[in-house]
């Protein structure tokens, strides 16, 4: 389990997440919602230790930061390197040792290729790929619908179900809310850095309307105004 | 367009400022360096008016890659676009026109003004290059994208080895010995983003000696060709074969431990001119290579546990 503590993060004298108090559990799909800005990505990097935060964040399995799989939303490739050289890094950075890399290809991907040439789909579904081979128990995981097909976006589905069968951790966002609604238990809705709600899937009706309505007609009909 | 031309300017600006340059210093500098590096190339190299020349081509050649075009043409109408690329290659061609004339090539100096000119025209370059195997992808990153960089590099050392033990100079094989020795160390002055060392499930220690024992191995394969070719045909010279291939190595492991060394930020000019230091000077390597183990593992305690 994942315990977060008052945690809160500035930039400067900009307060960007302010006291949030969270748990994660085994077997549970968590999605965070929030408008853009809202400090859904900052949040996901604190739980990672990739920024410094005030507040605790506890794993009751060991040390975090080892066992989590990060799916960022903007991703990086180093240049002149192909999908399967990438996948290698990923499983050498956990001392991973995998023979034949391109079995666990379930995206299809063209390896021998360079990474940096992929389309943004196949770059999300390499490093979704990478992250499966890592075999952490937790992940992380920043927009991972944006920009793959929709056949794709079945795959990613089907995955977040097995990983809750295996009894993973997963935490992700999403601005497409079906797809939470397929495969999130619990949403937390974050707004202007704090979570304003937690809410059941049988709830999650009630929230897509609510940031529906969040001044969103007020300024569409000033944008078309003439 | 006046507006897209002095963004470049501002660019410039800000790029200067960010070194602590003034920009007009740094104007004056690029100039002075080029003209620098123009005269040199006029009295060392064979044909120069028609290497330079081609050089002033290849630089205007590579204004036309398709993503570029692309943004230019959504920016502006087609008769603006047509005339931002003219003078955007009128103004990468004009110090190489200006160099030609200046030495009296004014038939080349013509020929690149009008090549530049046709160029403006084609806007069909693609940045997608040939996947280069190595033997190096079992350990990436720095060999294999390294490699795949500076290539020519390893191209040219060899063939300045192959020269010198054609013409049985024991001097120039070493110094392509040394070359890439540089050259495999230069590859660990690129530093990767946070995120790519933070994935590391090793302790500083064992992630920083895996990447020294990947480095010395991977540049003893660059490297073992020369010198097996160096003892066998140099045995006579064996001490200072094998005394190079010593320090070649700690120039290796100095690059691995400096790259860490002021995590994540950059070697700085001074920190780059320490290592240089210990390259002219052998010994200071031996000073340098533990002071930025330790300084290394402080500062990737921040990312690895």
């Amino acid at each position: 389990m994942i315990t977060v503590n008052s945690l809160s993060k500035s930039y400067g004298s900009q307060k960007v997440l302010n006291d949030i108090s969270l748990t994660f559990k085994e077997g549970e799909v968590v999605g965070v919602i929030g408008e853009n800005g809202a400090g859904k990505t900052t949040l996901f990097k604190c739980i990672a230790e990739l920024e410094s935060f005030t507040g605790t964040v506890e794993y009751s399995e060991g040390v975090l930061k080892n066992t989590i799989g990060f799916l960022p939303t903007s991703l990086y490739f180093f240049p002149r390197m192909t999908g399967y050289e990438y996948l290698q890094l990923m499983c050498n950075a956990r001392d991973i040792k995998i023979d034949n890399l391109k079995e666990y290809n379930l995206f299809d991907l063209p390896l021998k290729k360079y990474a940096e040439n992929y389309s943004t789909g196949m770059k999300k579904k390499l490093a979704i790929t990478g992250l499966l081979l890592q075999k952490n128990d937790v992940f992380i995981l920043d927009e991972p619908f944006n920009g793959v097909d929709i056949h794709s976006n079945l795959i990613i589905e089907e995955i977040l179900k097995q990983l809750k069968q295996r009894n993973k951790i997963v935490i992700l966002s999403s601005h497409i809310f079906s797809t939470l609604n397929s495969t999130c238990d619990y949403l937390y809705h974050l707004k202007e850095g704090s979570v304003s709600k937690s809410v059941k899937r049988e709830d999650f009706g009630k929230v897509e309307e609510e940031m529906k309505g969040e001044g969103f007609g007020v300024k569409l009909d000033q944008l078309f105004k003439e | 367009m006046k507006i897209y031309f002095t963004y470049y300017i501002k660019w410039f600006s800000r790029v200067s400022k960010e070194n602590r340059i003034s920009p007009f210093i740094n104007i004056g500098l690029l100039l002075f360096l080029f003209v620098l590096v123009s005269y040199f190339f006029f009295e060392r190299i064979a044909f120069p008016s028609y290497i330079y020349a081609s050089i002033g081509v290849l630089a205007v050649y590579i204004l036309g890659t398709v993503k570029r075009n692309e943004f230019l043409k959504n920016l502006f109408t087609k008769e603006k676009y047509r005339k931002v690329r003219l003078i955007e290659n009128a103004l990468v061609i004009a110090p190489f026109v200006a160099f030609l004339v200046f030495k009296l090539h004014f038939i080349e100096a013509g020929g690149v003004l009008l090549v530049a000119a046709v160029f403006s025209l084609y806007n069909r370059v693609h940045h997608r290059f040939a996947v280069i195997p190595t033997p190096f992808y079992k350990n990436p990153f720095e060999f294999v994208v390294g490699f795949r960089r500076t290539y020519w590099v390893f191209l040219l050392a060899y063939t300045l080895a192959i020269i010198g033990f054609f013409v049985e100079n024991f001097n120039l094989a070493m110094f392509a010995l040394i070359v890439v020795f540089l050259a495999c160390q230069n590859f660990y002055f690129r530093l990767e983003p946070h995120f790519y060392v933070w994935i590391h499930k090793q302790s500083p220690e064992v992630f920083l000696k895996n990447k020294m024992k990947t480095a010395v191995l991977y540049s003893f394969i660059m490297t073992a060709p020369l010198i097996v070719a160096l003892f066998i045909l140099y045995p006579f010279n064996a001490l200072w074969i094998g005394l190079l291939v010593v320090v070649g190595t700690l120039y290796i492991l100095v690059g691995v431990a400096g790259k860490y060394a002021y995590y994540p930020n950059e070697l700085n000019v001074f920190q780059q001119i320490i290592i240089g230091v210990g390259i002219v000077f052998p010994p200071f390597s031996l000073i340098l290579l533990p002071l930025f183990y330790v300084k290394s593992i402080k500062a990737l305690k921040i990312y690895l546990k």
